[in-house]
This record gives structure tokens, C-alpha cells and sequence, in this order.
């Protein structure tokens, strides 16, 4: 499960506002470059070797906050404001989204298998009498591991008598369930955009913070100071992201600058209905299954890791695209935003011609703290022309989509649900399985975050409060 | 009636997303002698987080003091050592 509570979303969340803070301001250009000076003035103690690497790493969170790829830094390097520069002049947003930040990359352990100083260099021996591989020699009176030999079985580990060899992750790899992320000649991290989902949860597993989604907060900023007409598209787990009632969530967004603000939730209604029809037609039609399709992470799994799976996934399209299309016909010639808990849905929104811009709600909270918003102190708003219902806003955490598809199948057919909560790669091999016909089910619920989007990535409060919070308000609901 | 520790936990949207939602649990973590003589609450934005000069979010105030960029421990840290000095003043009276 996500944990947010440290030190790198610490300081991600004070950078987004801190840049918003001066864009608003009119001072962003000039000031950026004094940024990373001024968080890591020399007479404070480095995190890193020295402030000078702090700067140089804060430096290149700004360009990830800008929207910028790290990737594409030319040798020379460039002031910071010309990196607002460009972002204020970019027209829209592209792929990837993602970026990783190879300075702040530690270069974890090559190895997993580590022998620490609690090895007594026994007689018995058994870490390198069990090797398969030799990798195991002795130095003094302790066992050392050659790391061009190890395969990272973990037989030693597990013979130890003294419980002397450790096992030490590389978080974000553990994190990608797809192997996209790896190491590079020297060590450090890259993303293989052919293998990637785009689940981004390799930037919230990585203890340095050295992957990081390229905001779009400048975007929407920009669009905002210029006046123009924004529409927020809320997800449904917004309820209990932000303290006080939802309804006051709602007034902050509209604070902000969005003159129209919609649920999400209405277009999960059109999702579930579409997928119950097609549930019905697909059994009738001798399908025997069908995948959900509301998850952009695992629909982008299925593509590039499990090909076999794809005829089943429903072609019914997702709750932020029937919002985006109900947005652009009610709405026309408006800047449309989705705000939501999901980093994949930034490369679902690129290629949704509905949809302009994608945040988080870690990045509406940026926008909040900028304009010194303080949520709970506001009058009460609603969501324009909504026409959810408990269904669609019940979406947000596992098996909410596969209780709303049940719900609109009524008694046409029996739904006999096989969750997948939290994709991982058995999750991946159990899609594979399926494809050959070996469900225990037949309708497939694939969550790519444990637990639902609820628990995704760009959440801002602890999933345990707001499943808390989505039941309470569910449970308000369906009281007449 | 004794004295208590008073702990105030700014709850406003800014320190909130900093991380004032996982301090609220700061009373099932203290220490059972001093729960009594500690008053825990939750408070509305006090404006802190618009003056740099306060320092960053999110704030705890306690007995009046203003703590900035509060973690469990650090507010842990404070309440117990309020709370003994509290609890040892109690004692000292009863000495007297």
C-alpha cells in the first residue's frame, strides 16, 4: 500500500505551491532561478553531500513542476526561467508523463542480497555451500557477494543461521509492476516508455524522489490569469481529500478560477451502464467474460503486457472521457480539467480530445495553498447539472465499479465479479490465464492502485480517512 | 481541577496537505500517565501559513508556542516534556 506521509511529498507539495505562489505573483520568471538557493542556503545542513547537489536537485524538480523532461536537458544547462518561458508558451501538453530526475537517482544496490556485519564467517557455511552460482567468497571472517555472479535467488539469505544477509529493494523497481523502470550503465534509473503504464507508482516509491509526473500546473495557471473559461471534471474521490464538506471542496475549486465544476461521478454512471449493456450482449454472445475498462493504467497493461486479454476488455470508454464529452457539448470553446487522484489519467487526457489538462488533487492542493484558500472556512457550492448517482460516485474504491455494472445488469445475468485489486505482475499472469479461458468469473475488475483510485498517487489525504469519508457520504446519500 | 497541556493542530487546508492530517492521531500515541493532562484539539487556519516569518506548515501551537513544520515526534516531544514538568509541579505541592 501507498504511503505518502514523508519527506519527498513534503517537499513536492511545497515546490508545486511555491511556483504557483510566484506565477500568481507576476514574479516567477525572475525569481525561479533564486529558488534553490534560497530552500538551501549554505548554512543549512545538505540532505545530500553538500546544498550545492540539494540546489541542483531542487533545481530539477522545478523543471519536473514545469511540465519540463529532465530527459531533454541539453549539456549546457539552462536558466530555470527559460524553462517558464517555454512552459508558459507551450500550447499543449505532450508525452511522456513522466520524468526522471537522474541527479537525484541514488543508484540503489545492484544486488538485492547484502551480507552485514552480523555474519560470523562461519564454519558451516551454508550462504555459499548453497549457492547455485558461486557468487559467495570469503574475506577475512566474513562472506562477501560478487555481484556479477549473484542472481538474486536469496538462498543465502534464507540458510543464514545468524539471519546476517539482508534483503535490500530497489524501491522503485519493486514498485513497477511491469519491469519498465531499470538501471542504466551507471547505475541509474530509466523509464522504458515500451514497457511503462504510466501508473506513476515508481515517483511515490522512490525514498529520493527522483521520478516525478511533469505538472500541469503552469497550464492551467496560465489559463486562468488569461482569463479564459476553465471547467474542473472532479473525480469521485475527491470526498474527504480536503478538510471540510465536500460542497466546500467544490467552492475552493471555483476559488481557484474554474467557472464550471463537474462530477466525474456522472460520467462513472454512463461507464457502468454502457458496461452492463455490454456485459449483457458479450455473455449472450458467447464471451463468457469481460474485463473493465475504466482504469488507464491497466487498459495500457493489457496493451503492451497481456495482447491476448485485450478482446475481452469492454470497449465502453472511461468516466473522465463521458464527462469530457458532456464538458465540451455543454461547455464549448472552454479549457476542460481533469482533477483526480490518478497519474495515468495525464496520458489518458493527452490522447481525449475533450480533454486539455490533467491534475491531481496533491496539485489542486498546490493551487489552494497559493491563493491562501482555506477550504473549510468557505460557503457550500454543488457541481453544476449533475446527474450522478450512489453508483457512479461509489467508483473510487475496489469493486465499486464491478457493484455499479451489477446494479444496471439487474437480473438480465448473473455477475459473478473476479476482482484484480492492485496490478501487479500476477495480476498480470492471471489476465494471461484468463484470456485462455480460465476465469473463475466473468466479470474482470482491474484496479492498477491497491484498494482503488482512492489510493492512487495523487491523492492528498490517507486512503483510511477517505474510504471513511466516500462511505459516510454514500451512506448520506441513499438516506431519503 | 488540574493544569493541562493545551495542543492546538491547525487543520487548515494548507497544513493539512502538509501533513497536519496524520498528526490528528497524536493521542492514541501519548504516553497513557500524561493523557489526562494533555488537551488536544483541532483548530481552524490561525493564518500562519501566510506569514513566511512563522515558519512552514504544518503548525502545532502548544501552551501558546508556535511549532512549524511539526512531525509526530516533534510534537510528541514537546507534549511529554510540558506534561512531566506538570506532573513533577503536582508532586512538588504535595511535598510542600
Amino acid at each position: 500500500m501507498l504511503v505518502l506521509e514523508n519527506r519527498a511529498t513534503y517537499i513536492r507539495r511545497e515546490l508545486q505551491a511555491k511556483v504557483l505562489k510566484l506565477l500568481f505573483a507576476g514574479r516567477l520568471e525572475e525569481e525561479i532561478d533564486d529558488l534553490p538557493r534560497k530552500l538551501y542556503p549554505r548554512k543549512k545542513d545538505a540532505v545530500r553531500c553538500c546544498v550545492y547537489k540539494d540546489r541542483a536537485v531542487t533545481a530539477y524538480r522545478l523543471m519536473a513542476i514545469l511540465g519540463i523532461s529532465i530527459e531533454d536537458e541539453p549539456d549546457d544547462p539552462l536558466p530555470l526561467r527559460h524553462y517558464v518561458r517555454q512552459a508558459l508558451a507551450r500550447e499543449a501538453v505532450c508525452e511522456p508523463v513522466l520524468t526522471v530526475i537522474d541527479e537525484a537517482c541514488s543508484a540503489c544496490v545492484q544486488n538485492n542480497y547484502y551480507v552485514t556485519d552480523a555474519c560470523r564467517g562461519c564454519v558451516a557455511r551454508p550462504c555459499s555451500v548453497n549457492c547455485p552460482r558461486e557468487a559467495i567468497s570469503f574475506q577475512g571472517d566474513r562472506a562477501k557477494i560478487d555481484p556479477g555472479n549473484c542472481v538474486n535467488c536469496g538462498r543465502c539469505q534464507g540458510v543464514c543461521p545468524y539471519n546476517a544477509i539482508v534483503y535490500q529493494p530497489v524501491p522503485c523497481e519493486e514498485g513497477c509492476p511491469v519491469g519498465a523502470i531499470k538501471k542504466d550503465e551507471r547505475g541509474r534509473e530509466y523509464i522504458d516508455y515500451n514497457l511503462c503504464i504510466f501508473c506513476g507508482r515508481c515517483t511515490r516509491a522512490c525514498p529520493f524522489g527522483a521520478i516525478m509526473e511533469r505538472s500541469q500546473i503552469i497550464d492551467v495557471a496560465k489559463h486562468i490569469q488569461d482569463g479564459k473559461t476553465l471547467v474542473a471534471m472532479v473525480a469521485p474521490s475527491i470526498v474527504g481529500q480536503f478538510p471540510g464538506a465536500l460542497e466546500q471542496t467544490i467552492a475552493a475549486i471555483r476559488e481557484v478560477g474554474f467557472s464550471v465544476v463537474m462530477e466525474v461521478a456522472a460520467g462513472a454512471d454512463t461507464t457502468a451502464r454502457n458496461e452492463a449493456e455490454e456485459f449483457v450482449e458479450r455473455l449472450n454472445d458467447g464471451d463468457g467474460l469481460m474485463g473493465t475498462s475504466c482504469c488507464p493504467a491497466y487498459t495500457e497493461a493489457v496493451a503492451k503486457h497481456a495482447p491476448d486479454f485485450q478482446r475481452f476488455v469492454s470497449h465502453t470508454r472511461t468516466p473522465m472521457s463521458y464527462t469530457a464529452e458532456m464538458a465540451a457539448e455543454h461547455y464549448p470553446d472552454t479549457v476542460r480539467v481533469f482533477i483526480g487522484p490518478c497519474i495515468a489519467k495525464k496520458f489518458e487526457g493527452i490522447h481525449d480530445e475533450n480533454v486539455d489538462y490533467v491534475l491531481t488533487y496533491e496539485e489542486l492542493g498546490a493551487f489552494f495553498m497559493a491563493c491562501d484558500i482555506d477550504t473549510a472556512s468557505l460557503e457550500e457550492s454543488t457541481f453544476d447539472a449533475t446527474t450522478a448517482t450512489r453508483h457512479g460516485r461509489g467508483f473510487p474504491v475496489s469493486q465499486g465499479v464491478t457493484e455499479a455494472v451489477k446494479h444496471y445488469v439487474g437480473p438480465r445475468a448473473a455477475v459473478q465479479p473476479v476482482p484484480i485489486d492492485g496490478l501487479k505482475k500476477k495480476g498480470l499472469n492471471q489476465l494471461k490465464l484468463f484470456a485462455q479461458g480460465k476465469a473463475p468469473g466473468n466479470l474482470i475488475e482491474v484496479m492498477s492502485c491497491e484498494g482503488g483510485c482512492i489510493c492512487g498517487p495523487g491523492v492528498v489525504s490517507n486512503p483510511k480517512s477517505t474510504v471513511r469519508a466516500l462511505r459516510a457520504y454514500l451512506d448520506a446519500e441513499a438516506k431519503p | 481541577m488540574s493544569e493541562k497541556v493545551q495542543v492546538q493542530i491547525c487543520v487548515g487546508t494548507a497544513c493539512h496537505i502538509m501533513g497536519a492530517a496524520d498528526l490528528v492521531v497524536i493521542e492514541d500515541l501519548l504516553d497513557r500517565s500524561l493523557r489526562d493532562r494533555v488537551e488536544i484539539a483541532g483548530v481552524a487556519c490561525m493564518g500562519l501559513c501566510k506569514d513566511e516569518a512563522s515558519g512552514k506548515p504544518p503548525f502545532v501551537v502548544i501552551d501558546g508556542q508556535t511549532l512549524s513544520e511539526a512531525t509526530l515526534d516533534k510534537v510528541l516531544g514537546q507534549i511529554e516534556q510540558r506534561a512531566r514538568r506538570l506532573i513533577d509541579g503536582d508532586t512538588g505541592d504535595v511535598g510542600a
